[in-house]
């Protein structure tokens, strides 16, 4: 069924009042819809599930009866060092690295919408332009760069996560930027507010639902960097991604599907939270 | 004693800002440059204290570029701003106390009414209580004593209108600049809101400037009006001024409706001119500038509703030809042709002695009150 179609389908209801054909067409065509949409979910999801899944059992092996699921793994897992100091190490790293990203990307966003009039569009499509290059090209390229300038090997980590995570903050800033009316800021400003008080009570208030998703976004991103890591990290620098990666060269262990389950919620966790805050947003427009 | 122009000309502007004890705000050569376009200027402005002030013209005239001059929001490329005879024009916005309400109004959506209203005052470090009473009294005025806990997204346009306006009042500017506040309003609501802005504004007092593409608005509601076209004054004047004595064929032709007709100055006596408009007709007209004496060539401008037509055997011009005819009920109105092929229009009453008149036919035409506009001002 041609997906035009599927859109064009009238509400049940609608079409309940004016006749009541023998087939409803677009019954059917709502349930193949339904049908797809579920299978999409099922082939995204499942491998997820599986690891969800594997996490839980209670020896090495992958498959196990349900009713014999343990902690075991994650009791594993807390009890490793190494991977417990590489989880605090991202944490930390990519709470840095985001709100530098965030930072950065709110003033590049700011000045993108507010002050380049028609080469807004230049500008965005320039501070996009990261997100269209492989990882592994930047960590390359950074590593021939930041290998050349005496800075220590912990500020080129930062600056390569800051660095893949700022199109996403000026993407995400920029929409929410383009919502906030500049007459709105000048309202302000000419009843007596200085332009650093504007900011703090006007434009900050009204895109914060945009810099929160921005900034949850580049934690993500930060977090779940292979690429930048494997090439800048020196010494006593690894990464809960580089930990992972070394570990299963060696050895496979459900050990590995438990870190990954605690990304996993982390992760919907803060879907969740971007979720009521974009929504948030848009309660807050008219 | 030597004195450089610029400080010679400053010091003349200050003494000229200070002997006007009336203007409150001078706009002197103000011009304003996008590249290399002009967008405004040069145009001097003389704000009188208390009055309402209206800037009427077309989209792109440059209305809300100088209002924006005016607040501080645009800075000018030449010229000065005089604030009772300080020079502002470098003054920041939060400087300069005055207030502005925004066509779209521009309410702070995620504060309440109250907090609204109450901004200015907390910029100004107004005590609590006071900023309470004062935000309450404001809201009195315009008529809204109960919404001071919604929000903006929960009222209508007209009451968001009055809020943005309250804004604005309460911090009691100096000067109250309005971009086309009523332009988002349904004309019902237009109608009423004008009559009550001025009502408000006249018991209050405050010297208003009011930017509108709408001259019924301008008409009703300004003391005097500034008429501008693509960046420059057209005309200043009341609007009785600009309605009866439009200086220019861009006046004429903006205010109301307006037919114009050229012709030659055959005689001048005093201000009362006799145009010659082709094939020998004759016209009184009276002139409204100095400088159309005999021989020069005018344009003379009517009004629908002030051409008497005329049928054979009465007293007028005769020879117009009717180009067209257009029932409206109370009235008719026609297209009228001078031999010379020039059409302007009449406006009669919708009685039987006209009502039968068809395209084509041949009438006569008494003109009243038609001004004359020299051609090189047009
Ligand atoms: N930032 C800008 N850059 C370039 N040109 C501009 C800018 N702002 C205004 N202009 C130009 O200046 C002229 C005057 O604009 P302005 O907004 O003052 O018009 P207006 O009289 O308020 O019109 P409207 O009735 O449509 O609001 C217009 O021709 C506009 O294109
Ligand atoms: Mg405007």
């Amino acid at each position: 069924m041609p997906i035009d179609q599927l859109a064009s389908a009238n509400p049940p209801h609608a079409n309940r009042a004016i006749v009541e054909p023998a087939i409803d067409l677009s019954r059917v065509g709502r349930l193949l819809f339904t049908v797809a949409v579920a299978a999409l979910y099922v082939f995204l999801l499942a491998p997820l599930l599986i690891v969800i899944y594997a996490s839980f059992s209670p020896d090495q092996a992958n498959t196990y009866d349900i009713s014999r699921a343990s902690l075991r793994w994650y009791r594993a897992f807390l009890d490793s060092d190494s991977f417990v100091s590489a989880f605090k190490f991202s944490v930390m790293l990519a709470l840095i690295a985001s709100v530098l990203a965030t930072v950065i990307g709110f003033v590049t966003a700011y000045g993108i919408v507010r002050f380049l009039g028609k080469k807004r569009e230049i500008g965005r499509s320039l501070a996009m332009l990261p997100m269209m290059v492989p990882h592994i090209l930047i960590s390359l390229s950074l590593l021939l760069l930041l290998t050349q300038l005496p800075i220590p090997e912990m500020a080129a980590l930062v600056i390569g996560h800051v660095l893949i995570c700022l199109p996403f903050t000026i993407a995400g800033i920029t929409a929410s930027l383009e919502g906030v009316d500049a007459d709105v800021e000048a309202a302000a400003y000419t009843l007596g507010a200085s332009r650093w008080v504007v900011l703090r009570e006007v434009t900050l208030p009204l895109v914060a639902p945009g810099v929160l998703s921005a900034l949850i976004f580049a934690f993500i991103i930060s977090f779940g960097d292979v690429y930048i890591a494997l090439f800048l990290s020196g010494p006593g620098m690894t990464t809960l991604p580089i930990e992972i990666f070394s570990y299963i060269q060696w050895e496979s262990s459900p050990v590995i599907a438990a870190i990954t389950t605690v990304q996993i919620v982390m992760i919907v966790l803060f879907g969740l939270l971007i979720e009521r805050l974009v929504g948030l947003r848009t309660a807050m427009r008219l | 004693m030597l004195l450089s122009a610029p400080v010679l000309r400053r010091s003349l502007v200050r003494l000229k800002g200070f002997n006007d004890v009336q203007s409150v705000l001078t706009l002197d050569k103000i011009v304003k440059r996008y590249g290399t376009t002009t967008a405004l200027g040069p145009v001097d402005i003389q704000v009188k204290k208390g009055e309402l002030l209206t800037l009427l013209g077309p989209s792109g005239c440059g209305k809300t570029t100088t209002l924006h001059i005016i607040a501080g929001l645009t800075r000018p490329t030449e010229g000065q701003l005089l604030l009772s005879g300080r020079d502002i024009t470098s003054l920041a916005p939060p400087y300069r106390d005055m207030g502005l309400v925004f066509q779209n109004y521009a309410l702070f959506p995620h504060r309440t009414i109250g907090q609204n209203i109450a901004f200015g005052l907390r910029m100004r470090k107004v005590p609590k209580d006071e900023i309470t009473t004062r935000v309450r009294r404001m809201l009195e005025i315009v008529g809204l004593p109960n919404v001071a806990d919604r929000f903006p997204h929960q009222l209508s346009g007209g009451q968001r209108q009055r809020v943005a306006l309250a804004r604005a009042l309460v911090i009691e500017p100096s000067i109250l600049l309005l971009d086309e506040p009523l332009s988002n309003l349904d004309a019902l609501l237009r109608k009423k809101m004008r009559l009550e802005l001025r009502e408000i504004q006249q018991r209050l007092g405050i010297t208003t400037i009011f930017v509108t593409h709408d001259q019924d608005e301008a008409f009703e509601m300004s003391d005097r009006v500034i008429l501008m076209n693509s960046g420059n004054i057209e005309q200043v004047g009341s609007p009785e001024d600009l309605y009866d004595r439009p200086q220019t064929r861009f006046a004429a032709q903006f205010i109301g409706e307006a037919s114009l007709i050229e012709g030659d100055v055959v005689e001048r006596e005093g201000e009362d001119l006799v145009v010659d408009i082709g094939h020998g007709l004759l016209v009184p007209a009276r002139a409204v500038t100095a400088g159309m004496g005999r021989g020069t060539r005018a344009i003379l401008m009517t009004r629908p509703e002030r051409v008497e037509l005329t049928i054979a055997g009465e007293d007028g011009i005769a020879g117009m030809r009717i180009a067209k005819r257009v029932f409206q009920g109370e009235r008719i109105l026609f297209d009228l042709e001078t031999p010379g092929g020039q059409n302007f229009q009449c406006s009669v009453p919708s009685i039987e002695k006209y009502r039968d008149l068809k395209p084509g036919q041949q009438v006569g035409a008494r003109f009243q009150e038609c001004r004359a506009i020299p051609v090189s001002r047009s």
